[in-house]
């Protein structure tokens, strides 16, 4: 069901599949989750995200769904059938829009949740997750500079500039390149790869 | 006709156990040989990574900055998966996924010694247990050189030592402590919710770099393409890895930003190195575990190809 939301989400399914997913993501609270948390990675990964956060849009979206008739969704579908299959984007060709790949990564949508939950908190727009564990996002969504506000430096890393703009820029670069480079070929030093890492337990 | 009592049939029982036994640790010596050169030790090292269950704790220690973490690492047919816990400073968790090791990464150390001195430098001891020390010295200077301590059992990394060009270390890690982990406890060691799937590495670069190809006419000697990834255009940046078996670099290429601040010139951090430079509306930028020289050079010389 996740792939269908994701699918919904990219506009990919026809209005018969339209229909049909929304009627289950209206009777089933744990899909309109799905929904609004895919939603959430989606504007954070876009790096569309406000500064502060108002969850009640996307709870109206939510609940628009919830209470939307169906009937007028399937005589809006203007989209023509397309065959799910041949249209599909490969992952990493468009990473950051397929949510196709989005759907299989469940944790994700529990790290991108947790971490908002501590920007309400704090108001501000730092990304930081109040989980106890987070799967990091391997490859398309690790190299994304915009999903990876959270990246800092071990105790003691610093790179040698004054500007705190370039130092995050740098950490995110170096944080792909760790994923990227130890995900295409064996590590020889395996280890040398924690100079940077993502913040996990905030307790 | 041969009968064979109860008594008997016990004897032969444990005669024909002692006899697979046997045979089968014959097969197993058979099919992994202890390394005698030192290419062997690092290939069979690079595997370990990619066969063995273990947990444990190192230090890193870089300048006067010293860090202990915990490491519990899990490989099997869908990868491998570390869990790193930070003991020192701030708490910090991450879990990493690494996809199995594609078919060419047997190929790793090919050509490694045409731009490294290997040498086995004796037995020590690290953590504990007996190890294998490995030297890699660089034969130029666009790579750091390595002194690694193998596990004589396991040949998973247990310390290792990061040189610069003078020779002097630059960056250690140390296991203070290694469990290899039982089957059951394999199980238990890292909870992860096995709906998450990974994806496929890229491997058809042609069919991702869209519209503007790059070159790097001044790629030191022995680094090869590894993979790219290409964003959609103009939208995010591309992000190509290289490689020459023991040290990788990446070179990020976005379009420049009317409200950001260019990155031109070399920023370091530790044994990390990294050179900015914009080229014709692009922010280039290169990272990696390499001197300055290596990261300025490639960045440096990175022209656009022709359009596709």
């Amino acid at each position: 069901m996740k792939e269908d939301i994701s699918a919904l989400m990219d506009g990919e399914i026809d209005a018969q599949e339209m229909q049909r997913s929304l009627r289950e993501m209206r009777d089933t609270p744990e899909q309109r989750d799905c929904w609004e948390q895919y939603h959430i990675i989606g504007d954070a990964l876009r790096n569309n995200l406000p500064s502060t956060l108002n969850r009640n849009f996307v709870k109206n979206v939510s609940r628009a769904i919830a209470n939307e008739d169906l009937a007028v969704a399937e005589v809006t579908m203007l989209k023509p059938k397309v065959k799910r299959a041949a249209k599909r984007r490969h992952p990493i060709a468009n990473p950051f829009t397929g949510f196709a790949l989005a759907a299989s990564v469940a944790m994700v949508a529990y790290i991108g949740v947790g971490m908002i939950a501590v920007d309400e908190r704090a108001g501000s727009a730092r990304l930081a997750s109040a989980a106890s564990i987070v799967v990091p996002p391997v490859q398309q969504f690790a190299s994304h500079p915009s999903f990876q506000a959270g990246v800092q430096t071990v105790q003691g890393q610093q790179w040698n500039t004054s500007k705190p703009a370039l130092e995050s820029k740098l950490n995110n670069y170096l944080y792909s390149h760790r994923n990227v480079a130890g995900a295409v070929r064996p590590v020889v030093i395996p280890q040398a790869r924690l100079v940077v890492s993502r913040p996990i337990n905030s307790d | 006709m041969v009968v064979v009592n109860q008594a008997n049939f016990k004897v032969l029982n444990r005669f024909c156990t002692a006899l697979l036994a046997l045979f089968f640790t014959v097969c197993a010596s058979a099919s992994e040989p202890e390394p005698v050169s030192p290419l062997q030790w690092l290939e069979r090292m690079s595997a370990a990574l990619q066969q063995q269950n273990y947990q444990g704790v190192f230090i890193y220690r870089r300048a006067d900055d010293l860090a202990a973490m915990k490491v519990t690492h899990v490989a099997d047919e869908q990868g491998t998966r570390e869990m790193l816990e930070t003991l020192t400073g701030e708490k910090r968790s991450e879990l990493r996924f690494t996809p199995p090791v594609r078919a060419d990464g047997s190929h790793q150390f090919a050509s490694i010694d045409h731009y490294y001195s290997l040498q086995l430098l004796g037995n020590d001891r690290a953590a504990g247990r007996i190890t294998q020390v490995v030297s890699v010295l660089p034969r130029d200077e666009y790579r750091y050189g390595y002194r690694l301590w193998l596990d004589q059992a396991t040949v998973l990394l247990l310390k290792s030592d990061l040189l610069n060009q003078k020779g002097d270390v630059i960056q250690q890690v140390m296991f203070t402590s290694l469990e290899l982990l039982s089957p059951e406890q394999v199980a238990d060691a890292i909870d992860v919710d096995n709906s998450f799937s990974m994806p496929a590495p890229v491997t058809n670069i042609e069919s991702m770099t869209p519209k503007v190809s790059w070159i790097v006419e001044n790629l030191p000697k022995g680094f090869v393409l590894l993979d790219a990834y290409a964003n959609s255009p103009n939208k995010g940046f591309d992000h190509s890895v290289y490689s020459d078996g023991m040290a990788s670099v990446s070179v990020f290429i976005e379009r420049t930003k009317s409200d950001g601040e260019a990155f031109e010139g070399v920023s370091r951090m530790g044994a990390v190195s990294a050179f900015g430079n914009v080229y014709a509306g692009y922010q280039i930028t290169v990272v990696g575990d390499v001197p300055e020289v290596t990261v300025t050079s490639i960045g440096k010389s990175i022209r656009l190809g022709d359009a596709q």
